[in-house]
Formats: C-alpha cells, sequence, structure tokens
C-alpha cells in the first residue's frame, strides 16, 4: 500500500508542479518546479514533512510567478490545482502513515478515502466560489480589506481550533 | 494523554497563511482559492478533535511456557467516542520478540465497541518476562493532533529454561532412608546383592541361600543393598554474572542446575537450592512433583545482584544443607566470597563438585604487553582459586565446551569426592 501511495503522491506532486511550467513555460518556472519534484522526492523517501511541505511551498511560489508572467486572468483551473495540491499533501501523509506505522487495518484506509472524497467535493466547491467572487468582485476598493480580514479569520480560526483540540 | 500538533498541521497553516498572504498582497484571488482546500481541511479537522475515551488492556494465552515457545498477547482497545484512527504498540521484555510489523498496529475503534488484536511473541529467554505496557496514540480526524498515552498494563509470563536431559546423574555422597535408585553401601532389604551370611535368628526364610547351605551343611541367607535415595544442594553462586559468547555465565548455571535437579527429581532424589550471591536464597531439599514445580519457580527469579555485604555459609539454615547431601557448585569463580563459601562448605566435610562456568577460552585477552601480563595474571590467580578449592576437597571441572559437558563427564564419576581428613 506504501509503493502505491507513494507512487500516486508523485505523479499527482508531478502534474500540479508542471502546471505553472505550461502557464508561462520559463526557465525560472521550469528550475522552481525541478526543485519542488526534488523536494518531494526526498520527502518520499525520508518521509518527513518537511520535504512535501517545502515542495509545496515552491509549488505555490512558482504559481505565483507563473500568474504574474502570465495573461490569461483569472486563471479558471485554479480550482482543480487547489484541490489536487490539498490531495497531494492528504496522499503524502497516508504514505507516511503507512510507512511508519506497524499493521494498518483496511477499514483505516476506506475511512480515509471516505473522507478525501467529501472533502475534495467540499474543497472544490469553496475554490470555485472563492475564484468567481475574486473575479467579481476584482475592481471594487472593499475587496482588499474584506479579503484580508477573512484571510485573518481563516487563520485565526484555524489557530484557536488547534489550540481548543489540544487544551 | 497527551496531545500533540503533527507536521501536517503546521504544514497546512503555514501554506494556507502564505497563500492567503500572497494571494492578498498580490492581488492574485487565485492563491487565495489554492488556501480554500487547507482552510476548510484545518477546520473540519480541527473542529471535530476532542480528547478521546479510550482504554487498553492486555492479555497472555498462557502464565508459563518453555523457552521456544509463542505465546500470543491480545491486545484489547475500547473507545467509547465517535471511531476514532488508533495506533498501539505495546512493549515486550527482551527474553520474547515479535516482528516489528505485528507488535503495532492501527485500526479504526469507537462507539464503545471492544477491538482485540493477537501478537504473537516468540519466547527467546527463560525468566519472569512480561507483556506490557501499551502505548496509544490516538489520531484526530484528518491526523492534525495526536493524543499519546501509555497504558500501564502488563501481563507476567514465567519462562522455564530448555535444559538437556542428563542420562546419568552425579554419584551421591552418601544415600539417606527413602527408597530410590542408588543402590546404598549399607546391607538390607533389596535387590542388588551384598553378601552370603549364616542364619539367624529373624532372617526370612524366602532370604536362604539353597546352594551355599547345602554346600556347607548349614542354613545361609542372603543380603543385599537397598535401593536408596540421595540427597543433592544445587550451590548457584550469583555474586557476578559475566557475558560470553555462548551466553552468560548466570544462563550456564541455571540450565545446569535445571538439568542436574530434574535429573535427581525423577529418580526420588532430594534436591535443595542455594542461590548465593547478593540476595542469598534457599529451598530447603525435598523430593515430589510440587519440588519440581517449587525448584523451577526458584530458578526463574535467579539473578545477579550487586552486594558488598560480606556472606558466608554461616548465614544458611541448617535445613538448607542437610548432612551427607551433595554439594553440586555452579560458579564462575570470580567473587571471593563464593569461592571462599565453596571452600568452607568443603572443610566442613560436605562432598562439593564445582563446574566453573566461566570458560577461560571464551574471555580474550586485551591488546598491548600489559593486557598480555594482565591476563596472564589473570589466568594464574584463577589457578590459584581452584588448587585453594581443591585443597579444601572441592572437585572443580571446567565449563569449557558447555554445562552439559561437564556434567556428563562428572556423572561418569564411579565416586563423589571426598573431604579431606
Amino acid at each position: 500500500m506504501q509503493a502505491r501511495l507513494s507512487v500516486c503522491c508523485a505523479l499527482l506532486g508531478l502534474a500540479v508542479f508542471l502546471y505553472p511550467v505550461s502557464a508561462a513555460p520559463t526557465a525560472v518556472t521550469l528550475a522552481l518546479a525541478g526543485c519542488a519534484v526534488a523536494s518531494l522526492t526526498l520527502g518520499l523517501i525520508t518521509s518527513r514533512w518537511l520535504g512535501a511541505g517545502l515542495a509545496a511551498g515552491i509549488a505555490l511560489s512558482n504559481y505565483a510567478l507563473a500568474l504574474g508572467s502570465g495573461s490569461a486572468r483569472p486563471d479558471i483551473y485554479a480550482p482543480v490545482l487547489a484541490v489536487a495540491s490539498w490531495l497531494l499533501l492528504e496522499l503524502f501523509d497516508l504514505a507516511v502513515m503507512a510507512r511508519r506505522q506497524g499493521q494498518i487495518d483496511a477499514e483505516v484506509y476506506d475511512a480515509h478515502r471516505r473522507r478525501l472524497i467529501t472533502t475534495s467535493g467540499s474543497a472544490g466547491l469553496a475554490s470555485v466560489v472563492v475564484l468567481v467572487a475574486g473575479a467579481l468582485f476584482q475592481a471594487h476598493p472593499a475587496l482588499l480589506p474584506a479579503s484580508a480580514i477573512a484571510a485573518a479569520a481563516a487563520v485565526a480560526t484555524a489557530v484557536a481550533l488547534a489550540r481548543r483540540a489540544m487544551s | 494523554m497527551t496531545a500533540s500538533a503533527t507536521p501536517k498541521l503546521v504544514t497546512f497553516v503555514v501554506l494556507a497563511g502564505l497563500a492567503l498572504l500572497g494571494g492578498i498582497a498580490l492581488g492574485q484571488p487565485e492563491l487565495v482559492v489554492v488556501a480554500a482546500p487547507l482552510v476548510i481541511s484545518l477546520v473540519l479537522g480541527l473542529g471535530n478533535t476532542h480528547l478521546p475515551a479510550s482504554t487498553a488492556k492486555v492479555e497472555t494465552d498462557v502464565d508459563r511456557c518453555i523457552e521456544g515457545d509463542v505465546v500470543e498477547a491480545t491486545v484489547t482497545l475500547t473507545s467509547f467516542e465517535t471511531p476514532v484512527e488508533m495506533e498501539v504498540a505495546i512493549g515486550i521484555s527482551p527474553g520474547l520478540s515479535a516482528e516489528p510489523t505485528a507488535r503495532s498496529s492501527t485500526g479504526m475503534v469507537g462507539d464503545g465497541e471492544q477491538r482485540s488484536r493477537i501478537v504473537p511473541l516468540q519466547v527467546i529467554h527463560w525468566g519472569v518476562q512480561s507483556v506490557g505496557p501499551i502505548a496509544l496514540r490516538v489520531h484526530g480526524p484528518c491526523r492534525f493532533i495526536t493524543f499519546e498515552g501509555v497504558v500501564e498494563e502488563r501481563e507476567t509470563v514465567k519462562v522455564f529454561p530448555v535444559y538437556e536431559r542428563l542420562m546419568q546423574g552425579l554419584p551421591p555422597a552418601d544415600t539417606q532412608l527413602h527408597t530410590g535408585d542408588h543402590v546404598a553401601r549399607a546391607l538390607a532389604d533389596g535387590i542388588e546383592f551384598g553378601t552370603v551370611r549364616p542364619f539367624t535368628y529373624g532372617d526370612s526364610v524366602r532370604r536362604v541361600n539353597w546352594r551355599v547351605t547345602s554346600r556347607t551343611q548349614e542354613l545361609h541367607v542372603n543380603l543385599a543393598h537397598p535401593e536408596r535415595n540421595s540427597d543433592v544442594v544445587l550451590f548457584l553462586d550469583t555474586f557476578t554474572d559475566a557475558e560470553l559468547a555462548t551466553g552468560s555465565t548466570l544462563d550456564i548455571t541455571v540450565r545446569g542446575a535445571t538439568a542436574v535437579a530434574q535429573h535427581h527429581l525423577r529418580h526420588h532424589d532430594r534436591v535443595g537450592l542455594v542461590s548465593f550471591g547478593g540476595n542469598a536464597r534457599w529451598l530447603t531439599a525435598a523430593m515430589g512433583r510440587s519440588h519440581t514445580y517449587r525448584i523451577a519457580e526458584f530458578l526463574l527469579d535467579v539473578n545477579a545482584t550487586f552486594s558488598y555485604a560480606w556472606k558466608d555459609i554461616k548465614l544458611l539454615p541448617h535445613g538448607a544443607l542437610p548432612s551427607g547431601a551433595l554439594v553440586v557448585a555452579f560458579s564462575p569463580l570470580i567473587d571471593e566470597r563464593a569461592i571462599r563459601a565453596l571452600a568452607d562448605l568443603g572443610e566442613r566435610g560436605f562432598p562439593v563438585i564445582a563446574v566453573d562456568t566461566l570458560s577461560e577460552d571464551e574471555v580474550a585477552s586485551g591488546r598491548g604487553r600489559e593486557a598480555q601480563i594482565a591476563f596472564r595474571a589473570w589466568k594464574l590467580q584463577r589457578e590459584m582459586q581452584r588448587a585453594r578449592l581443591g585443597a579444601a576437597g572441592v572437585m572443580i571441572h571446567s565449563g569449557a565446551g558447555g554445562v552439559h559437558v561437564a556434567l556428563r563427564a562428572l556423572s561418569s564419576l564411579r565416586h563423589s569426592p571426598k573431604a579431606p581428613r
């Protein structure tokens, strides 16, 4: 199971990391995609989150760079990329779990499969809503402060929930 | 249980923060879109995370077994909350071994149901082995938070050593009153022919030797040597335990003592035990099936305990060393207190056979001239100790080549050693 998950993760990673290259084929985006692939491979080999986190960070920077140099706005494939990036991290987590933990029951994988399907649906929907809202209200002067407040609220909610769960 | 954030949570929070910040700063809603699944996953996962109410216990299918057996440990998990991903691992003593993947497992447990897992454990060494404690790790939804705890639940398994069956026991010094397998020197009723003597009043007619009677024209009767039992006391030097390539000296001691005790108990002898070390313990000589179990239990608890206290055989009660008993000692001849005790026993008239459990062939000398000299001096010192014990009437046999080789050699002796007069 670990090998299958690792292969799926690597293939999905390749697709996610090469998307900015297809959007803006420059030497910099290609180099950054290569770095992301190398980082993810290292993460899969060592089963450390640092590799996957670094790869995702590089991919995010690469995407921002590609968006800056690209002409087509807004990017209609952004929700797909968002769900694929999230799925990539979840698959990496499952690959790490399969490698580190001993015997794992099949129902554990089933539970994770169900969770990924339901969450990816809602995440995809939310991404589309955010994209459409961003495209519609791009020229509105209140968009920047509203989105800043929303972003701060999202991060604060996540941190507060984490603190509540750990206390 | 202790809660801790996983690297996944840190990665998700950092990436979501970066994407949101980048999207707002650069005015690119696509980056905010990328952050959306991460934020939703964080909110869903952390919102449903709470301290789990889980318990675990461990049971073994047997509480006594022999080296080489397989013991099945059953770990039962219970969780009273919504089903959670629970990872469980059991700790085992060094005398037990299990496949690394079998020792830990992950499953979904919840809604008050019980989940049992069977972990096969290979028993590799004698002693009191424990299974437990149980380490639990409960993963919250989306695996952002883990709760870790240790359940101090233990099960003990008494593992008896495997021993080589002796074909012949050690020669007894003197026979006792009970019926046994040794031919006594005294003349009485028995099977083994002793001598012929003239008939006296009270002799049974069945014992009349008719051939001698007809030849001498006078009534003669046969006398026989009766079959009697003997007393054997096993003296275990537990002051030190030296690790050798073939096992520790204490391991050799226990295996040898088990072999001798089992053989003599099978042949109706009374067997006693003295564990002479930091903790001096003894078992008075007795016979029978129940005593076999008593000895097995006694040997399981034998261990080397470091002590500075001076001990001699005066510490032992009279019953621990019955008169006329053959003393079979297992000692690495390292601790002066044990050597003095053995010499003392020999000088007190006990026939003592000592098996040297420390084979000098297995001890490598250090490098360099000084180390070589020290090694030779150590060997000379041991030679001197053996000579001293020999002068006290203690018969020493080297355990080189295995304790059973030594015991086989000793069992071929016709007589036990005699104390010097």
